[in-house]
């Protein structure tokens, strides 16, 4: 479905994509994940042909839409008629309802008259957004303006949806639908590509998880594989205060004295068992304990080590 | 084409921008037609009134439609990347050529509509207060509408150039005003001093020097080369008449003649019994006519719509390949 060779896309002296190589196949649910600035925007907005990569080739349902440093016009188009795209940060046009914006999107792809109303109603009512179809989109809430951006993404039922951070500005609810709707596209047997920063968001509904470190996909994985790695990263930040010495000699922590009587510990994984040994036998108090959770890059950039 | 033409005009003929202009057009015109309701016949005949109804809403086009032009030209592709509508259009199956064309276009037509109520206005005015509209004069209209079109038409191209190289529309408006205001006040007066001193050492009453000069220096500015064409509208006619005041008081006219200039023919005389002879002579700026003024300067139009045809190109061309984020 989307085949990316060794693209590279620099704006001035950043390197946003260098030379990245992806592979979404036909039916799957691919969660593209990485830390912010990592690429994947810049990455869906060039299979889409919105912006120029300097290099590399794109190929869309099997056929070439970019190379030499061109994008080929015409296949582009024939492309976009089975995408649907839901952009980062972007809003609708202001002045329409969302009656009539899903109408002139369905426009653009040459459905009738009564196709698009069909259409436009049965996507309105999906999101929730019937009750509000006649109001200018231009008062909506964010949460709002993300759903109608999924529903006029939705208008030609598309056979590659590509998402670029779609449930930013749901509440849970919203994610939970939107997760329905992805597994009802699954079901279909339809394709979908989306982008986020949160594992979160992409656990539950992809079969495969790809990540992108500085502008090349460093690993491409299953979602248990990735999640674990978010579980080995995790620890513990510990202070405690005591009037004697303490030996940590029997565990594995950083340990760094900050005054005479106080010791700041950051300690891998589940520190349970050890804090009886190591704290209460040796009589310090605890002052504060905190679960430190590992940063997203931090993740990835030790999922990227590991595989090497 | 048509997708992008009809989307953009939905927006644009619901825009305040466009509104708020029509509104500025209309509250000008009022004061003027009623000046010209007061007046009629007194000080004016209707050639007169022609004349300065179509320099009027030449004047009111070029500025008040033109700004409007440029204001949304300015703020055509970069406001769009902007607020990301544009990346919702084009992920559509929608080519980037079509899409600029029927946007362009959709602009164009909405400036059509501001000047058919600029001119539709003054004529609707004119018929209102009972001056007799020659076929010719409504016909010199719809002329001076078409002129008017293409050189605003200029100054939206000129917007597009700019809000396809600017990404901030803050930055893009602000420089289409200054260009905006440069070229209408700075660099005519500017090319108007040269030309004046320029003049001084040789007589220039019809301002060709004045002309030549906006031709060779304003070439880029559409709006100075649409008042170049529009130079000519009147035709100055002199005439010379000779009176003789009888002894009982009363005035005849002895000969009415046209004369290229006045300079040197007034003057009195007195003939004892005959009574006393009065030669005066009067100039006129009678109305020739749009069609009049642009067979001198036939130039400027094709400058003109070449200037137009590069801004439209480069604006184009650059949006073809440009990063839409
Ligand atoms: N218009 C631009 N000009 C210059 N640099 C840019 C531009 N757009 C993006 N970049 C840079 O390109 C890199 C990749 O950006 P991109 O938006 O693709 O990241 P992302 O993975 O989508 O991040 P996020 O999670 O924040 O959306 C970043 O370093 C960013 O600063
Ligand atoms: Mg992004």
């Amino acid at each position: 479905m989307i085949e990316i060779e060794n693209l590279v896309k620099n704006y001035g002296d950043v390197k946003a994509l260098d030379g990245l190589h992806l592979t979404v196949k036909e039916g799957q649910i691919y969660g593209f994940l990485g830390p912010n600035g990592a690429g994947k925007s810049t990455t869906i907005l060039s299979t889409l042909g919105l912006i120029n990569p300097q290099a590399g080739r794109i190929s869309l349902f099997g056929r070439e839409v970019f190379a030499d440093g061109k994008y080929r016009e015409a296949e582009l188009v024939r492309a976009k008629k089975r995408i649907g795209y839901m952009p980062e940060h972007a809003t609708l046009w202001d002045f329409l309802t969302p009656m009539q914006t899903l109408d002139i999107i369905g426009e653009s792809f040459g459905m009738s008259k009564g196709e698009r109303a069909k259409r436009a109603r049965e996507l309105l009512e999906l999101l929730n957004l019937w009750d509000v179809r006649n109001k200018k989109v231009g008062k909506f809430s964010k949460g709002m303006k993300q759903r109608l951006l999924l529903a006029q993404a939705l208008v030609q039922s598309p056979d590659l949806l590509i998402l670029d951070e779609p449930m930013t500005g749901l509440d849970p609810k919203g994610i939970a639908e939107f997760k329905d709707i992805i597994r009802e596209q699954k079901k279909a047997g339809k394709t979908v590509f989306f982008s986020s920063h949160i594992l979160a968001h992409v656990e539950e509904v992809c079969d495969t998880v790809g990540v992108i470190v500085r502008g090349q996909l460093r690993v491409e994985d299953s979602i248990e594989n990735i999640k674990n790695q978010f579980l080995k990263k995790a620890g513990y930040l510990i202070l405690l205060e005591t009037d004697r010495p303490i030996s940590f000699e029997n565990v594995d922590w950083e340990v760094e004295r900050v005054s005479p009587t106080k010791y700041k510990i950051k300690a891998p994984d589940d520190v349970r068992p050890e804090i009886n040994d190591v704290v209460w036998k040796q009589g310090a108090k605890i002052l504060q304990l905190m679960v430190r959770v590992p940063s997203l890059e931090e993740v990835f950039l030790s999922l990227v080590e590991e595989k090497g | 084409m048509l997708w992008g033409f009809k989307l953009e005009l939905k927006q644009g003929l619901r825009s305040k921008k466009l509104i708020g202009t029509l509104l500025i057009i209309l509250f000008l015109y009022v004061p003027f037609l009623y000046f010209l309701k007061e007046e009629p016949g007194t000080y004016m005949s209707t050639r007169e009134i022609m004349a300065t109804m179509s320099n009027f809403v030449t004047g009111i086009a070029i500025f008040f439609v033109g700004m409007l032009a440029m204001i949304m030209g300015a703020t055509a592709i970069n406001s769009e990347v902007e607020k990301g509508t544009l990346r919702v259009a084009m992920s559509k199956p929608i080519s980037r050529l079509a899409y600029i064309g029927g946007k362009m276009l959709a602009h164009v037509t909405i400036l059509f509509i501001a000047l058919l109520v600029s001119v539709g206005v003054a004529i609707g005015g004119m018929a209102l207060i009972g001056i007799d509209l020659t076929a010719g004069f409504v016909w010199d209209m719809v002329l001076l509408n078409v002129l008017l079109l293409i050189g605003i038409t200029g100054l939206l191209f000129l917007g597009y150039l700019l809000s396809a190289f600017i990404k901030s529309p803050i930055n893009a408006l602000v420089l289409a005003l200054v260009l905006f205001f440069i070229v209408w006040k700075i660099a005519p007066a500017v090319v108007e001093y040269e030309a004046f001193t320029h003049a001084a050492s040789y007589k220039d009453y019809q301002g060709h020097v004045l002309q030549e000069y906006k031709t060779k220096y304003l070439f880029f500015d559409p709006s100075s080369q649409i008042e170049v064409m529009l130079s000519n509208m009147t035709e100055r006619t002199c005439f010379a008449i000779t009176k003789r005041i009888e002894p009982n008081g009363e005035e005849r006219v002895l000969e009415k003649k046209e004369v290229p200039t006045c300079s040197g023919v007034w003057g009195s005389s007195s003939y004892p019994g005959v009574g006393q002879v009065i030669y005066t002579c009067s100039c006129q700026d009678v109305y020739a006519g749009v069609g009049h003024s642009l067979r001198f300067h036939l130039v400027n139009l094709v400058l003109m719509i070449g200037t137009i045809i590069a801004y439209a190109g480069f604006a184009v061309f650059r949006f073809l390949r440009m990063d839409l984020r």
